[in-house]
């Protein structure tokens, strides 16, 4: 008996060993492309050149032996998405529009060193004394304003890409990809969460 | 020249006349001496140190010149170094006294002078008079050109230790060198604090072996603050203080006002500026013995924005603040209101970009420090998102809780509102509120559109993690045309009606359960498993499944000015996921019902408008077709699965290169094939909307 069981025990062994565990990797570098790519429109740098457009679908109708009418519903298709972030949902396309109307607001107070950039992927009113009094609420209220867009947008990608638990991930992805944008002079936090100028 | 101490002893001869002096100077020294006064005129001692309990001199010399007048002598006290406790050490110490009249009657001391070199003064040396009336008890003292914190002080004290009195004023005082004075008193402040301003302070104190009255009114001017972070600051405020407080069996009443006529603050998130009237704080406070607040009744006023009034004691089992009482506020003008005090609070929320009118006014008692109660009411208000989201305006009524037992009646009435654009009418809410949530005290209908919602029941769980509701009514019909046109959809006809057994909300996010019915073109969908997340996020999202039975083409096509179609449809979208109320997937299959007795033609405008939203030329070029209005089909049929924008496109059944999208019957037979699986979702809604809105070319 003794054998058996050993050998048994070395069989489901190996059988347990041979179980594979598939796991769905986070496409980390098609994920900064894809934040770069959203940072640049935000902030308002040319995105690198688009692939040109498809061409002008076409249909026509040709009798074949028969009346036959042949409709080609047509492709001006499929801008095949080369990464594997998808990045264009209406709601990513419209929080990027929301977030990109702001910025002409929050720039200034960036450049001042009023509002920084947090080491989450948000933004942070750093020192309120860049800001006269009467103008402090509005910072506040952008801030808040674009942390809400920041975090549906991070939200709104993990879910158009069908893994809402990538949503850590991305807004992980694009906090150092902020950072790694913004421009000289602007506040940034560091790891450890002390603010920094680039 | 007090800085100069001499270390002289000097006794000179002199007329036996002032005999208490050697007494005086002993007790003033605490040194005794053996001087034959017959023979001192004037008078010098130098003394090492002397020492108290908790004081100290060093090099004290001490002059007497007793040659002034019959009635007074000269005094003259200097020391090396003086401690005193609380204070640094003080070197250079003086005090001159030049008609000091010591007598059977009392002392005099006027126009004296003396040197504190204290490090708030910003000069050591001032004036000041003394007198005490031995027989009457009583002491008068002054106290004048005095310059500390960058101004003058006077004071003037008097009575008797039984009953005295101070007053004194302070002006033109810089607060920050004020603050530096006071800072052995004072809390410290937080690292990073900076303050600014000029002020006034009159103050008189009163009293008897303790301190029994206080009177403060302070005016300070220029008054500018702000932390470290800047989140905390205010600047140009003027501001006045009055404030008095007098002892009683108890401990203290205090009674004090603030009122700021000039100046903004920013406390984050608000930002208050004075720009009407001013604003006030008033409170009176009883204190204990033991230095807790047994009762306060404090009032606040923003003109025009908002009041309010509370009034606190002391429960059973507080501590040092009162935990008991209430709290009453008014808001005058809703849209002030909002605009200073809640709007900031909302930012980054739904709540945030408002436009506000109306009147508010509520109440909440507290008990045991937490809320026990609480009523709003509200007067004509009116709401509009500026995003679109949602509006309501008339909205009127009050809402009453209260944490045990049963709330009196909320009821909440409404002229009109919508929720994005779907518009809804005038009526009247009757809830119960209870320390859990809210529920609905009667059956509740809202006119939506044409139709009407009805709710038979309703309830909001508040207790938990948020907010969870749960909703149970139908919804009488509703138009299409009404519906299609509040979301800017191509216009159906047909109605929309359903049975609601259950819509939870929470987390924002609202799931249906049951079913809407839409009939529609003579058929029916239905609709099914109703999602919406966050719907007033800024992209609301909408899942749902939906059946289609036997629409009626020839009625669909006419409604959409699409070349006439006859015959039936059954069909489902399944998975269907709107964003922002636009499609981004769904998988739509539509089919010719394989039963049923109907007439199946499609006329030459159709194939037409088919060949056009696929991108074609049409079949204008096929002269012989004019012959032929209308064909035959056997089966039409379409699928389209639509991701990323991209819609894969299925028919009847497979072709020779792509596949039938009807599929033709007798002759003269046309059969309509589609050769491209994929199509751009966009392009194909461009179309669709061109033909139908402007209508097909004809061919005649």
């Amino acid at each position: 008996m003794r054998p058996f069981l050993s050998l048994s025990g070395v069989g489901l062994t190996l059988l347990l060993s041979a179980c594979v565990t598939i796991n769905v990797y986070f496409p980390a570098s098609a994920a900064e492309k894809a934040a770069d790519r959203i940072i640049e429109d935000v902030w308002g740098q040319q995105p690198p050149a688009n692939p040109p457009a498809a061409e002008e679908p076409q249909a026509m109708v040709r009798p074949r032996g028969m009346l036959v009418a042949v409709l080609d519903l047509v492709v001006p298709v499929a801008h095949a998405q080369q990464a594997d972030i998808d990045i264009s949902s209406p709601a990513i396309k419209k929080i990027e529009a929301s977030m990109k109307a702001r910025h002409n607001r929050l720039e200034k107070y960036y450049a001042s060193g009023a509002v920084g950039l947090t080491n989450d992927g948000l933004v942070a009113v750093r020192d309120a004394k860049q800001v006269p009094l009467a103008q402090r609420r509005t910072v506040n209220q952008l801030v808040a304003e674009e942390n809400s867009d920041r975090k549906a947008l991070y939200r709104a990608i993990a879910e158009a890409n069908g893994h809402p638990e990538w949503e850590g991930q991305i807004q992980q992805t694009f906090a150092s990809r902020w950072i790694a944008k913004a421009r000289k002079g602007w506040w940034y936090q560091d790891g450890s969460g002390r603010w920094k100028q680039k | 020249m007090f800085s100069q101490l001499r270390h002289v002893n000097e006794a000179t001869p002199a007329p036996p006349r002032r005999s208490p002096i050697a007494h005086c100077l002993a007790a003033l020294t605490g040194v005794c001496l053996n001087i034959p006064a017959t023979a001192v005129e004037r008078l010098a001692i130098s003394v090492g140190a002397v020492e108290g309990a908790d004081w100290s001199a060093d090099a004290v010399a001490i002059t007497l010149d007793l040659r002034e007048s019959d009635a007074a002598m000269a005094l003259r006290a200097e020391a090396g170094a003086v401690r005193l406790p609380t204070l640094s050490p003080l070197s250079a110490v003086a005090v001159t006294c030049p008609a000091l009249s010591i007598t059977e009657a009392g002392i005099a001391c006027n126009d004296a002078g003396a040197y504190l070199p204290l490090p708030w003064l910003d000069d050591p040396a001032f004036d000041f008079s003394l007198r005490h009336d031995a027989a009457a008890g009583r002491f008068e003292a002054s106290l004048s050109g005095l310059r500390a914190a960058g101004g003058d002080v006077a004071a003037t004290a008097g009575g008797s230790l039984r009953q005295w009195r101070l007053d004194m004023e302070a002006t033109d005082l810089r607060l920050p060198a004020l603050g530096a004075a006071l800072a052995p008193w004072l809390p410290s402040l937080p690292t990073g604090f900076e303050y600014g301003g000029e002020g006034r302070i009159i103050a008189t104190l009163e009293g008897g072996e303790t301190l029994g009255r206080v009177a403060v009114n302070a005016v300070v001017k220029d008054l500018a603050f702000s932390d470290a972070s800047g989140l905390r600051a205010g600047e140009e405020m003027t501001a006045t203080l009055d404030a008095s407080g007098s002892r009683n069996d108890h401990g203290w009443e205090v009674d004090a006002g603030i009122r700021l006529t000039a100046g903004a603050v920013y406390v984050d998130p608000w930002y208050v500026a004075v720009d009407r009237e001013p604003l006030s704080a008033h409170c009176a406070v009883g204190v204990g013995g033991d230095g807790a607040i047994r009762q306060a009744r404090c009032r606040f006023r923003h003109p025009g924005v908002l009041e309010a009034v509370t009034e606190l004691h002391r429960g059973p089992a507080a501590g040092t603040l009162p935990d008991e009482g209430w709290l009453s506020f008014s808001a005058p003008d809703l849209e002030d209101t909002y605009g200073v005090y809640i709007q900031p609070l909302l930012a980054g929320t739904p709540g945030d970009r408002l436009a506000v009118s109306g009147t508010a006014d509520g109440r909440v008692t507290l008990a045991a420090g937490t809320a026990a109660g609480a009523e709003l009411r509200l007067g004509d208000v009116a709401l509009e998102d500026q995003a679109g989201r949602f509006g309501i305006d008339g909205l009127g009524g009050a809402l009453h809780w209260q944490r045990q037992g049963t709330a009196a009646p909320s009821e909440l009435v409404w002229r009109q509102g919508h929720l994005w654009r779907l518009d809804f009418g005038s009526s009247r809410l009757a809830l119960r509120a209870s320390a859990g949530g809210l529920e609905l005290a009667e059956a509740f209908s809202l006119p939506l559109l044409d139709g009407t919602l009805v709710m038979e029941s309703f309830a909001v769980d508040t207790a938990g993690d948020g907010m969870e509701g749960l909703l149970e009514g139908y919804l009488t019909p509703v138009s299409m045309a009404r519906l299609s046109a509040a979301f800017d959809w191509p216009s159906f006809r047909g109605q929309l009606s359903g049975v609601l057994p259950r819509i939870a909300f929470s987390h924002q996010r609202v799931t249906i359960d049951g079913a809407l019915l839409v009939n529609i073109f003579d058929g029916r969908m239905v609709l099914r498993d109703l999602v919406l997340e966050r719907p007033l996020g800024p992209v609301p999202e909408l899942r749902a499944n939906l059946d289609i039975r036997a629409l009626d083409l020839d009625l669909l096509t006419s409604a959409f000015s699409f070349g006439r179609i006859q015959g039936r449809l059954d069909g489902g979208i399944e998975n269907l996921v709107l964003q922002d109320w636009q499609p981004v997937a769904f998988d739509a299959r539509f089919d010719t019902p394989g039963d049923g007795d109907f007439r199946k033609r499609i006329s030459q405008d159709a194939v037409n408008d088919l060949t056009q939203v696929g991108g074609g030329a049409g079949i204008g070029g096929a002269l012989f077709m004019g012959l032929f209005k209308e064909f035959r089909y056997d089966a039409i049929g379409l699928g389209c699965q639509l991701t990323d924008g991209v819609c894969t496109m299925s028919g009847v059944a497979p072709a020779d290169q792509g596949y039938y999208l009807v599929r033709g019957a007798g002759l003269p037979r046309i059969d309509v094939i589609g050769h491209n699986r994929l199509v751009d979702w966009d392009t194909l809604l461009t179309r669709l909307r061109r033909v139908t809105t402007s209508g097909p070319a004809r061919l005649e």
